[in-house]
């Protein structure tokens, strides 16, 4: 039972990296004052480029380069069409999300000849501390994970900095916050919105490879969902990364159980898909719920 | 004749102001010479709208003085201190600071010349702390990229002091009070250097109190050697605490002239082109016969958890045929009260009365058919939908009468639309937009949407002539007037004590949710007396 | 959250709609140009030969009609400030629900749709209204709830063709088909049109009349508008909140329905992917203008018909046709246009020499 256990932890673990990604991308851009819903898009984007490149060059390293170049690029252009045009972010940013689907499956069609799975060889990322996974309880749940969860962590912490820490994070805050601040500063708030919107395309970019890369593979709806779990994560987190790293915690813990509980129980597949939607919408009613009992006060 | 005096006193004024170019001195006697600022004749139309917001404004101001700019809403001053504080660029005209000329093409220009403006809504940020809001923009630094904590908050702490406010640096803006708030600015202002500071409307959210704290504090700064520009329409405050004022109306720079040199009155007059008396005092009544309208007993509103409730036994009643005027100062009660009646709050005990009936709990059915009607004091968000069309606002509180059956009848509409707009003189169309309507427009179109029964059995009134002209505000107080005069019972809700003065037959005092003095309006109410019983200097039963 | 309405005049907003289609169509002949074997063969195919074949222009008209009636759900929803995202699952429980319906035993035909469309209403509504409900109780957003509504509605339908539902004789992942002498008349074979056609358009007018005439169409663009005052005006929170969400949902489970008996006969796993969305750019092209929804819906579908046309004979995949709706849907809601404001300044300059 307890290596069950310490291998659900262990998922877990590995599980949020991509939430945890595109949250802190996310975050960038709701503390600058925009709902960005484009994340789903963007972590596609960044997942299909990735992994397209890592293969076409047989270099990872090129892979995670294009793929971050790409996603920046689709974000830079998201941000510049809607605020140029003074256009409705939601709408925009669900347009991305269908220009990601669109563009990814012609892609795929023309020049690999499918739409379903693109299955590629590449080498399994690397996993830095793949020794010390032997080490008894946090052995496995902490260490042995790819590359790609300890990158999570660091630009966690760095992204944590950046906001709150640094001058550039004030700024940005404060044109989330009340834009006139900046503009008796003679800056344009519209600037930092853009910028915060091409740096949630680069964590996204990150989330989204983050999910291919260890599958050496490219599935359509790859980010099933996860775009609006790591939303949800950033609301229930108060915006705090902190918090936000919890509640992704939380959320990759139950697909994690429900990966496994699949296998011994006979729990149809859909439902699988379904639970980062059955999650968010109980996080959601219960966080309105706790709301209105203190509201009540 | 006092109409004659004033317009001959204005072209006195107009005539001599505009030969006054370097005059002598304020109150402390500086030694004129050259003006430390010249704002010669600029104009500036806003193209979108085609208004002409300054129409040849002139300015001259002395180092170190306290200079008021005076004018009614729409004479120009905002806009006037817009582009000297590099928001807007005028299409004509100068700008010289301390012999230099000056042009502004955004407000970072303006740092060189050490101005900066106090808004009337304040720029801070309510999730940073006093120390961040103040050093906003020019932050001390660790490392090249972040935020050094420490010597903001000293920097914060330092300017504090030298000020004498009791900010502390790591509190949050978000919990400061209204003043407060404005110490923040100022000290932002200060922290950047600004050695020509621009207020705009200071003291337009400010208590009796806290506007003799701002009083002082306007000394300390001239002390300090601080050109101080208020943008004003408040009359007495000009006359207490400015050197100089220049009155402007229509764009145009009407006079400039030493405080001591005229009184508030013809100030007054030179401000708004025409005389405006407030003295309603000959038309007091004590009507006899009169039946209760109103009676409310013992309202109150607790809190859980909260030891202090937002409302506590407060009872009064209004008779027909008087007003009944209920003061305080905003956040004690009044906005509480005006929920109750409008039924957005629920009482936690108490009863309200209406012609001897109680009002039901849930009233979401509009007012009119019962004889009620409210003017809220947030016209803009609960008075009017200003997305629609007048016609559209006016039958959205009668829909059972336009809608027959379900359906639009859009002739009855139209028609009643346009008789109500000729009725109340508005300048408006049944298919204008109501956000082209000016505020003076908006109020007497709630007017008389609320007096589609000509004279309701009760009037509740609420902050009637907040944002109006005074030529609007006369109109509204004589509207009231005559709506008492036919007998209808009028609730007069508003923290303006000139205004309550000049029409209520009995005043009611609240203070922190309850009502500390119900009298009859007679000359021993004098403004100070309110003032105090506002503030609980007083207290009388 | 909601989204405001720009206050644009009506010119503006014309301009942006070309501005818009200019766009598009650009757009697709980069796009055929890139991945098109044949440019001139791939433009024919894309932009003409719906209009000119028989077959491509019925099936045209016949994916115009959901999105028409869907479209109009969004439309009341969104009058009042309400967003409904629950599009996809509505539609889909409702074809759903049509089925099932059908297939109770019955044999008057008009019985049958009546009751079928009955039951996708009433799917959709309750679907709808769940959001509704949540927001007028917890002031839970309902573009999220009925967001992650859509998701778990459509994975349980998926999970119920694909299982219980399943009818074991075909090859497909589908249910049973409805009773053959139940399905909607066929107006213009060999294309799929159908009478449902004559159903879409009495729904949009009728959809017009009572947004512009009637009183309910009155309150809730009041409560869209301004609630603080529909409030005070007695319009309760569940006329500005559950009502246009019962109704848009009713609306998409109706369209669901009409797929059915209009077109596929059976519900097929993830047969109406994509309607949701499209119904909703469809609904912002038309300014939410009931009536304007029939050349939004025209138009869309036209793009959607091309893109079909094209992938026969070209190896285009036919999800080029996202990448087109996704360039409407970004360009549709500005509000303002580049070039429109060159146009524009030089007409002020005209103006301001005048004077």
């Amino acid at each position: 039972m307890s290596s069950a256990f310490s291998a659900i932890l262990s998922n877990a673990v590995a599980g949020m990296t991509p939430l945890l990604l595109a949250a802190m991308g996310g975050l960038f851009t709701e503390l600058a004052g925009s709902l960005n819903i484009a994340l789903e898009g963007l972590m596609m984007t960044g997942a299909f480029a990735g992994i397209v490149a890592a293969h076409l060059s047989s270099s990872p390293a090129i892979g995670v380069l294009t793929g971050l170049a790409a996603t920046a690029l689709v974000a830079w252009v998201y941000g510049i069409i809607t605020i140029g045009l003074k256009a409705n972010i939601f709408i925009t940013g669900l347009a991305v999300n269908i220009f990601a689907a669109g563009l990814t499956a012609v892609l795929s069609q023309q020049f690999f000849k499918t739409k379903s799975v693109l299955a590629f060889s590449l080498a399994e990322p690397a996993r830095p501390f793949a020794r010390l996974a032997a080490l008894p309880i946090v052995g496995p749940m902490l260490f042995g994970h790819t590359w790609f969860v300890y990158l999570a962590w660091i630009l966690t912490f760095a992204g944590w900095v950046i906001l709150f820490k640094s001058t550039y994070g004030m700024r940005l805050r404060a044109t989330g916050s009340n834009p006139k601040a900046l503009i008796i500063l003679g800056k344009n708030p519209e600037t930092y919105v853009a910028q915060s919107i091409v740096i949630s395309g680069l964590y996204c970019a990150l989330a989204g490879m983050s999910l291919s890369f260890p599958l050496s593979a490219f599935v359509p709806n790859i980010s099933a969902g996860r775009g609006w779990v790591a939303l949800v994560a950033i609301y229930l987190g108060a915006k705090k990364p902190a918090a936000i790293a919890a509640a992704c915690f939380v959320f990759a813990l139950a697909e994690s159980y429900s990966n496994f509980a699949q296998g011994s129980l006979k729990i149809p597949s859909e439902f699988i898909l379904a639970i980062p939607y059955i999650v968010t919408l109980l996080a959601l009613i219960s966080g309105a719920l706790a709301r209105r009992l203190s509201d009540r006060k | 004749m006092p109409f004659l005096s004033c317009k001959f006193i204005g072209d006195v004024w107009k005539i001599a102001g505009s030969e006054r170019a370097g005059y002598h001195g304020s109150k402390d006697s500086k030694v004129a010479g050259m003006s430390y600022l010249v704002m010669n004749n600029i104009r500036k139309t806003f193209p979108s709208s085609g208004t002409v917001a300054n129409d040849g404004a002139n300015l001259s101001v002395e180092a170190g003085e306290i200079h008021a700019i005076v004018g009614e809403n729409g004479a120009g001053k905002t806009t006037l201190m817009k582009i000297l504080a590099g928001l807007l660029e005028p299409d004509a005209g100068t700008i010289t600071i301390a012999g230099k000329p000056a042009v502004f093409r955004s407000p970072q220009d303006t740092k060189a010349f050490h101005i900066g403006m106090v808004h009337q809504h304040f720029i801070m940020v309510p999730e940073f702390t006093v120390a961040e809001n103040i050093v906003f923009g020019q932050e001390p630094r660790k490392a090249g990229f972040l935020f050094d904590t420490k010597i903001a908050e000293k920097e914060a702490a330092r300017m504090i002091e030298r000020f004498g406010f009791s900010l502390e640096p790591d509190a949050l803006a978000a919990d400061l009070s209204v003043s407060e708030r404005q110490q923040l600015e100022i000290l932002r202002q200060m922290y950047r250097e600004t050695q020509l500071l621009i207020l705009d409307e200071p003291t337009a959210v400010l208590t009796e109190q806290e506007i003799q704290h701002f009083f002082e504090l306007l000394k300390t700064l001239k002390g300090q050697g601080i050109t101080v520009l208020i943008i004003t329409h408040k009359i007495r405050e000009v006359k207490e605490i400015a050197d100089r004022v220049t009155v402007m109306r229509d764009g145009r720079t009407i006079a400039t002239l030493n405080t001591g040199d005229i009184s508030e009155y013809d100030l007054s007059c030179l401000m708004m082109g025409s005389a405006s008396c407030l003295d309603f005092s000959a038309r007091r009544r004590n009507p006899a016969g009169a039946r209760t309208i109103l009676d409310v007993k013992n309202l109150s509103i607790t809190r859980k958890h909260h030891s202090m409730p937002l409302l506590h036994q407060v009872s009064f009643s209004v008779a027909s045929g008087e007003i009944l005027g209920l003061c305080g100062i905003s956040g004690n009660g009044l906005k509480e009260i005006e929920e109750v009646l409008a039924g957005f709050l629920q009482p936690s005990s108490g009863t309200l009365l209406f012609q001897g009936k109680a009002l039901p709990k849930s009233r979401t059915a509009p007012w009119l058919p019962n004889g009620i009607a409210y003017v809220p004091s947030d016209r803009m968000k609960r008075g009017v939908v200003l997305q629609k069309t007048w016609a559209e606002n006016y039958i959205a509180l009668d829909r059972k009468r336009f809608f027959p059956r379900g359906i639009a009848d859009r002739k009855s509409a139209r028609e009643t639309a346009l008789r109500r707009i000729q009725d109340f003189s508005i300048k408006a169309q049944p298919d204008s937009r109501m956000d082209e309507l000016s505020g003076g427009n908006i109020q007497k179109s709630i007017l008389a949407r609320e007096l589609a029964d000509e004279v309701p059995a009760l009037c509740v009134l609420c902050e009637p002539t907040w944002g109006l002209d005074s030529l609007s505000a006369s109109a509204m107080h004589e509207k009231i007037l005559s709506l008492r005069d036919s007998g209808a019972a009028v609730l007069l809700i508003s923290s303006d004590i000139d205004e309550i003065m000049a029409l209520s037959d009995r005043i009611a005092v609240l203070r922190r949710g309850t009502i500390t003095a119900q009298v009859h309006n007679s000359s021993d109410v004098t403004r100070e007396y309110l003032g105090a019983l506002m503030l609980g200097i007083h207290n009388e039963h | 959250m909601s989204i405001d309405k720009q206050g644009m005049n009506t010119r503006e907003g014309f301009k942006i709609i070309i501005f818009t289609l200019t766009v598009s169509v650009l757009l697709t002949l980069v796009l055929l140009g890139a991945f098109a074997s044949s440019f001139p063969d791939a433009v024919t195919a894309f932009f003409v030969r719906p209009l000119t074949n028989r077959y491509f222009f019925g099936n045209l008209l016949a994916a115009a009609i959901p999105l028409m009636i869907a479209g109009l759900g969004i439309a009341f929803a969104f009058s009042s400030s309400n967003f409904n995202l629950g599009g996809e699952g509505q539609i889909y429980a409702g074809a759903l629900a049509a089925v099932l319906a059908a297939r109770t035993g019955g044999t008057n035909p008009l019985a049958i749709q009546m009751l079928a469309l009955l039951a996708a209403s009433i799917i959709g509504a309750v679907l709808g209204g769940i959001s509704g409900l949540l927001k007028r109780n917890l002031r839970v957003d309902e573009l999220l709830s009925s967001f992650l509504i859509s998701g778990i509605t459509v994975y349980s339908v998926d999970f119920l063709i694909a299982g219980p539902l399943r009818d074991t004789s075909s090859n497909f992942m589908t249910t049973a088909a409805i009773p053959a002498n139940s399905a909607f008349l066929k107006i213009y074979p060999p294309s799929n049109l159908s009478t449902a056609l004559f159903l879409a358009l009495a729904a949009v007018i009728t959809g017009k009349f009572i947004m512009d005439r009637t009183r309910i169409g009155f309150e809730l663009k009041i409560a869209g508008a301004n609630r603080e005052f529909a409030q005070y005006a007695g319009i309760g929170a569940s006329a500005s909140t559950i009502l246009p969400m019962v109704l848009s949902g009713a609306l998409h489970g109706f369209s669901g329905g009409i797929l059915i008996f209009g077109t596929y006969f059976k519900a097929m796993r993830g047969f109406s992917a994509g309607i949701g969305w499209s119904a909703i750019a469809v609904s912002l092209i038309a300014k939410n203008n009931p009536l304007g929804l029939i050349p939004a819906a025209f138009f869309y579908a036209y793009l959607e018909a091309g893109s079909k046309s094209v992938m026969l004979g070209a190896n285009i995949s036919s999800e080029i046709v996202l990448i087109i709706q996704s360039a409407v849907l970004i360009l549709i809601t500005a509000t303002r246009v580049p070039l429109a404001r060159l146009v524009s300044n030089r007409n002020q300059h005209k103006k301001e020499g005048k004077r």
